[in-house]
């Protein structure tokens, strides 16, 4: 192994970018008080997943499609999930006047 | 025929009791008199056509009723039955006269009422211990919501004690009863288990409770279980503080019927179970049963003489005469026997008669504190007049039904002297004993009778209606009845002699 | 049932006998219903005429049968009926049914007659009563009962009837039961006399437990008890051999006597049965009831033991003296009466006991009629004075109301028993002589302190006239000490005064006419004799020694003296009386105590019926807080048993699955802080969840 063979872009390094999109994720949903960051912290985790996905199906299993459909569904499942978190951030705020997460505790056991 | 009509006189009065639930609350009196005068034209005719000289059951019914345990529907009347069935049967007629007045849903009453008379019939005519002490428990339910629906103040409390005394005994009767079951089966000349009376009666059976017998250990025991339970019943002190309270909360008609009939059902049960399976038994411990007996005779009086509930007092004086019956059958003489069932059928009319005397008072003047009356002689001649005749009867004046039953239980106990392994001291001082409670007897009742009916009429009486006519009827239907078995007691003899012959025979005493 | 009775068949002589003493018998009982029945609603007024028309038909009924029975030369004969079965004893029964000997028509017809009498009596008497009619129901329903016991065949029987002369009694004690007095003595009376039925009872038990059914039996020819004698080996056995049991059963059914005659203890009840009616007091309580306790004791004669000798003879000695101590002080002239008869009866028993127990029926029956008609007398007397019982108020009565005076006196000469030699022409001499003559037979067969059986009765027949004499002369002689009252006394009507001299006649002629006095001894030595009664060997000569000499000293003429002293103390009030009290030391104390009748109201009412009454108390409060109690105890630990067990299964059974619900509920709470509703919270689990997850992959992947 070279060191050229280390830049060379392979499965490790998608990894690599997804383990990133992955903690930006969920540093994102940490941090962020306002509901849309979190869910954009979300679609990041998303993404993470779906990369990874279309990493290993590369790499592994060259010739099957499976990875590819799986994140064809997460990115639908994404805007789905995006369009019913935003119908409920809509809601939320006309209850609340607020969208911030620290608010919404009503279902604290 | 006659086979049938005795069923039918069982069921009648529960086809009575459905009725007064089904039709309208204000026809429940009629039909329950009409009930009961339709039972007792059955036991009339029943009555005539019973044939004196026979021994064992006549008009017996046998029917299978649980035959993985042998149990039988079987009823039949003997000598030993027949006159209470008659003296139940005239008796419920009165007792429906006496409750007419019944104010709380007479309905229910008389409905509870005629179940009763049904579970009093059962147990006169079962010849099958299971059936008989179905009927015996199934007694004691209507007893027990009579007293506690229709009672005095303290009601609810007199009905529970009533009602677990009683079914205290029947515990120990039960077990006797599995007991005895299982001793059948070991005795393989029969024909299997069984519960049926007459075969406990036979020879076979006998030999087991022998002392020289297999189970002569569980026939002393049995003995006192059985004599327990019906001890209870009589009552025979000390088992006997259920019943005051009974009577002194129960309305007039069951105090009638309670001290008229129902006592005698234990007076009954010694007489066809207890003496009849376990004669050895009971003659080895006949001193001790018949001390009980006369203990009962004073200790009863003595309490009557005591007491200021006038209720209360004739409770009491039921407690002693009762003590009459248990002394009369204890000395196991044929005389004794004889007198201890003339004695009850003496006493359930006399108790009758006075808890009635007792009622009709009470109807008017809401209390029945001796020493608060008085003068009730002179306020209504007529109603003294019977008065006496009732508590005379009670006190077992000659000439009047108590007599009998009294002075042959005396007889009785003093021919017990000569009885094999029998101390003649001993049964002397018994005797004088129980000679001294007609002292007693005499002694409270005359002492009430000058507190109640002599002196002037208080002031606070002097606006009481007088008896109407339907309690003159029911005082001297009974007044008459005490003259008529105090004269002629062959009236009742002619009926159980044979029976009581062969009981005799039985107990080993024949000849005796 | 069992084999019947075969008794003789009966001559047609006998058949009539019997017949007319059945309808004797019974016509008084059918008067009694009738009268009760239909009296205040038809007869009102009539009442008393119909029941005495009932009483004469029975009384010749009576008369005829014993007519029949004297001049037929009738032998004595049974009849009998099954009653009450007594089964496994020869007899088989208890019998009811008519005996009849010489005895029984004689009681007959004094009951009847004298009966007939007071009822006539008690027309006058009665007048005015508001309960006029039921007296007179009472009254023959007394009747019937005692004839019952006269014509009784059996002892059971006798009882029977026995009980119910008893209940009568008590009826007509307390006829006027508004006042406290009759109701008290009615029911001491009736339970005074059951007392003595207990002891009837326990000696009629204890020969049937011994002798069996013999005692069951109808009497025969020789009266009850002969036949039970003569099954003992006869009375000279009996007295030879007394078997402890029979002096025992002896005593017993003489208790039944004691009870009945008011013989010392029980004697108490017969002066105070003195508060009923006095046509009451004369037929119930001198001249029928009381004797037949004599009569029984006359009828149990053949099976007393010598113990049971000597018993009777001590109650009716002690009864005899002490009745005449306190005659002799009381100042209510039915009291002054009854007491005197107390002790007439006690001198019938000491007869019958001392074996002179034929001149004891005698005495019974002369008695029977001087007794009834002194009572009548005085019934006169204090109707008349408006119910004034007390002979302090009395005096000169004599000009007011001669008839009765003359009654009176009569019948106080006959008590007295006046004598001329061996010769008198009243009745009471001859019975009581013999009754003394029966005594001092056994006090010589006794010998030693058995003389107290000579002295006492001798005594007392001087004491007698002395009390008769005084309420006579307190009643009828000297000046009027109540003016007011004697102003208003007259003569009594014709109804009542009619029935005195009658009776007066009967005091007189009743017995030497009827019987022969020498006749009489022959018949009490024969049966004596027949009986084996062993003290009595020359009565015939003893009678002779005694009666030649001592008896017109002691009583014949003494009787007279004892009159003269008795009608010279009193003649003019208590004035002598009183100066004597004064004078004579320790009468006073005498005269206290007799006047307190010896306090045996006071001992009896501490000892026996306050005692009575305080043991039921107790009994009661036993039965009340420790029998009852005890099934309540009984009944409360049953309850707090099923507490605790409630308790059990509430806490222990049901706690375990509460428990699991609990500790479940409480890991929840715990949990829940786990869950404060932050999606950062979540998400930072999440992540620490996953790595550490991933942390346990690898080393497990390492490993």
């Amino acid at each position: 192994m070279t060191m050229l063979a280390l830049f060379q872009p392979g499965l490790y390094h998608l990894l690599a970018v997804s383990i990133a999109l992955l903690t930006a994720g969920v540093a994102v949903i940490l941090t962020k008080r306002n509901a849309v960051g979190i869910l954009m912290g979300v679609e990041l985790i998303l993404n993470a997943a779906g990369l990874n996905f279309v990493a290993f199906n590369r790499y592994v299993w060259a010739n099957a499609v499976d990875g590819q459909m799986f994140t064809l569904f997460i990115i639908v499942l994404a805007a789905a999930e995006a369009a019913v978190a935003l119908a409920i951030f809509l809601n939320f705020y006309n209850n609340f006047d607020t969208i911030n997460v620290d608010q919404a505790d009503e279902l604290q056991g | 025929m006659y086979d049938s009509l005795l069923n039918w006189l069982i069921f009648t009065p529960c086809i009575g009791a459905v009725l007064c639930l089904l039709l309208p609350a204000d026809k429940a009196k009629n039909i329950a008199l009409g009930t009961t005068v339709v039972t007792l034209l059955m036991t009339v005719s029943l009555a005539l056509a019973f044939k004196t000289g026979m021994q064992g059951p006549q008009f017996v019914t046998t029917l299978d009723w649980i035959p993985a345990i042998n149990v039988q529907y079987k009823i039949g009347l003997d000598g030993l039955s027949l006159p209470l069935v008659v003296l139940t049967s005239a008796l419920s007629v009165l007792v429906v006269g006496a409750g007419w007045k019944i104010g709380k849903s007479p309905n229910v009453f008389m409905a509870l009422y005629l179940f009763l008379m049904s579970g009093m019939y059962g147990v006169f005519c079962s010849l099958d211990m299971v059936l008989f002490y179905v009927f015996f428990e199934i007694s004691l339910l209507p007893m027990y919501f009579l007293i506690g629906i229709w009672g005095g103040p303290r009601k609810e409390y007199a009905a529970i004690k009533f009602f677990l005394y009683t079914l205290a005994g029947s515990v120990c009767l039960l077990i006797t009863m599995l007991g005895i079951y299982n001793v059948t089966s070991s005795a393989d000349f029969i024909n299997g288990n069984t519960w049926d009376m007459m075969a406990l009666q036979s020879e076979a059976v006998q030999a087991l409770f022998a002392p020289s017998g297999e189970y002569w250990y569980f026939a002393r025991w049995a003995f006192w279980l059985t004599f327990i339970a019906f001890a209870i019943k009589i009552p025979v002190a000390p088992f006997h503080t259920w019943l005051p309270d009974a009577h002194v909360e129960a309305p007039t008609p069951i105090s009638m019927i309670l001290a008229g009939v129902l006592l005698k059902m234990g007076g009954y049960a010694l007489m066809r179970i207890t003496y009849p399976l376990f004669p050895d038994a009971a003659s080895l411990f006949w001193e001790c049963v018949a001390t009980i007996g006369v203990f009962g005779i004073i200790y009863g009086a003595l309490c009557a003489m005591a007491q200021t509930d006038w209720k209360k007092l004739v409770a009491y004086s039921s407690v002693s005469h009762m003590g009459y019956v248990t002394l009369g059958i204890a000395v196991l003489t044929r005389t004794g026997f004889d007198g201890a069932y003339y004695q009850m059928i003496g006493h359930g009319i006399t108790s009758a008669m006075m808890f009635f005397l007792v009622g009709v008072v009470y109807e008017r003047a809401h209390h029945r504190e001796i020493n608060k009356f008085g003068g009730l002689w002179l306020k209504w001649p007529q109603y003294g007049g019977w008065s006496m005749l009732g508590f005379f009867a009670g006190m077992g004046l000659p000439g009047l039904c108590g007599f009998i039953g009294e002075v042959m239980v005396l007889l009785g106990t003093f021919h017990a002297a000569d009885r094999a392994g029998a101390d003649p001291t001993f049964v002397y001082i018994l005797g004088s004993f129980a000679a001294f409670g007609v002292v007693l007897t005499a002694g409270y009742i005359l002492w009430m009778f000058q507190r109640i009916y002599m002196g002037k009429t208080r002031e606070e009486y002097e606006h009481f209606e007088k008896p109407n006519a339907r309690e003159y009827a029911i005082m001297v239907t009974l007044g008459i009845a005490a003259l008529i078995f105090g004269i002629a007691p062959l009236l009742v003899f002619n009926y159980t002699h044979a029976t009581f012959e062969n009981l005799m025979a039985v107990i080993g005493l024949a000849g005796s | 049932m069992h084999a019947m009775l075969t008794l003789a068949e009966l001559t047609s002589d006998q058949e009539l006998i019997r017949k007319l003493l059945f309808c004797a018998t019974l016509l008084p009982l059918v008067s009694s219903i009738f009268t009760l029945f239909l009296g205040t609603k038809w007869l009102k007024k009539q009442t008393g005429q119909f029941a005495v028309s009932a009483m004469a038909m029975s009384f010749v009924c009576a008369l005829f049968a014993a007519f029949k029975f004297t001049t037929g030369d009738v032998e004595p004969f049974t009849w009998a009926i099954p009653w009450i079965p007594i089964p496994g004893r020869e007899a088989g029964y208890l019998y009811l049914g008519l005996f009849c000997d010489q005895l029984t028509v004689a009681l007959m017809v004094m009951v009847t007659l004298i009966s007939t009498l007071v009822h006539i009596y008690s027309i006058g008497y009665m007048e005015g009563d508001k309960r006029y009619e039921r007296f007179f129901c009472y009254l023959s329903a007394f009747t019937f009962s005692m004839l019952g016991i006269v014509t009784a065949n059996g002892l059971m029987q006798l009882f029977v009837f026995w009980e119910l002369v008893g209940l009568t009694s008590y009826l007509l004690i307390g006829f006027w039961f508004e006042k406290k007095g009759p109701q008290q003595a009615c029911k001491k009376a009736f339970v005074m006399n059951r007392v003595g039925d207990t002891g009837f009872l326990i000696g009629f038990g204890i020969l049937f437990a011994q002798l069996g059914g013999k005692v069951l039996l109808p009497a025969t020819d020789g009266g009850m008890f002969d036949a039970i004698a003569a099954e003992l080996g006869g009375k000279a056995e009996i007295m030879a051999n007394p078997p402890m049991w029979l002096t025992i059963a002896g005593i017993g059914l003489f208790f039944g006597a004691i009870g009945k005659s008011a013989q010392f203890p029980l004697h108490t009840w017969l002066p105070d049965a003195m508060e009923g009616p006095t046509p009451v007091s004369s037929i119930v309580h001198s001249a029928t009831m009381v004797a037949a306790g004599v009569y029984l004791t006359a009828r149990i004669f053949p099976i007393l033991t010598p113990a049971a000798h000597l018993f009777v003879c001590i109650i009716g000695l002690i009864t005899l003296v002490m009745a005449a101590c306190m005659a002799v002080v009381m100042t209510d002239i039915k009291r002054v009466l009854a007491y005197s008869t107390l002790s007439q009866l006690g001198y019938m028993i000491l007869g019958v006991g001392s074996g002179a127990y034929i001149f004891a029926l005698f005495h019974l029956v002369t008695h029977a009629f001087f007794k009834c008609c002194l009572f009548q007398c005085s019934g006169s007397v204090i109707n008349m004075a408006h119910h004034q019982q007390d002979m302090r108020y009395y005096g000169g009565l004599a000009k007011k109301m001669p008839l009765t005076a003359l009654a009176y006196g009569i019948c106080t000469l006959t008590i007295s028993g006046i004598g001329f030699g061996s010769w008198s022409f009243l009745s009471g001499f001859y019975s009581k002589d013999g009754i003394i003559l029966g005594s001092y037979n056994y006090a010589h067969e006794l010998g030693g302190w058995g003389s107290l059986f000579l002295w006492g009765p001798i005594i007392v027949a001087y004491i007698t006239p002395f009390y008769m004499a005084r309420s006579f002369a307190l009643t009828f002689l000297g000046k009027p000490r109540d003016q007011h009252l004697y102003d208003h006394v007259k003569e009594a009507p014709k109804t009542m005064v009619g029935p005195q001299l009658v009776l007066a006649l009967f005091a007189i002629i009743s017995v030497p006419w009827i019987l022969p006095w020498e006749h009489m001894i022959e018949m009490t030595q024969q049966s004596l004799v027949a009986n084996g009664v062993t003290w009595i060997p020359g009565l015939h000569e003893l009678h002779e020694a005694h009666h030649g000499i001592a008896a017109p000293l002691l009583f014949g003429l003494a009787g007279l003296l004892m009159i003269g002293v008795g009608i010279w103390m009193y003649k003019d009030g208590f004035g002598k009386a009183e100066f004597l009290l004064k004078k004579v030391p320790g009468l006073k104390i005498l005269h206290t105590w007799a006047l307190n009748k010896f306090y045996f109201d006071h001992l009896y009412d501490i000892f026996i019926v306050k005692m009575t009454k305080c043991f039921a108390g107790i009994c009661s409060f036993i039965d009340k807080w420790g029998v009852d109690g005890l099934v309540n105890v009984v009944g409360l630990w049953t309850k707090g048993l099923a507490r605790f067990t409630g308790g059990f299964d509430n806490k222990v059974v049901d706690g375990l699955v509460n428990g699991a619900a609990n500790s479940a509920r409480a890991g929840g709470q715990a949990l829940r802080t786990t869950q404060p509703g932050r999606i950062r919270v979540y998400v930072s689990l999440l992540f620490v969840g996953l790595i550490i997850a991933l942390m346990f992959a690898l080393t497990l992947v390492a490993n």
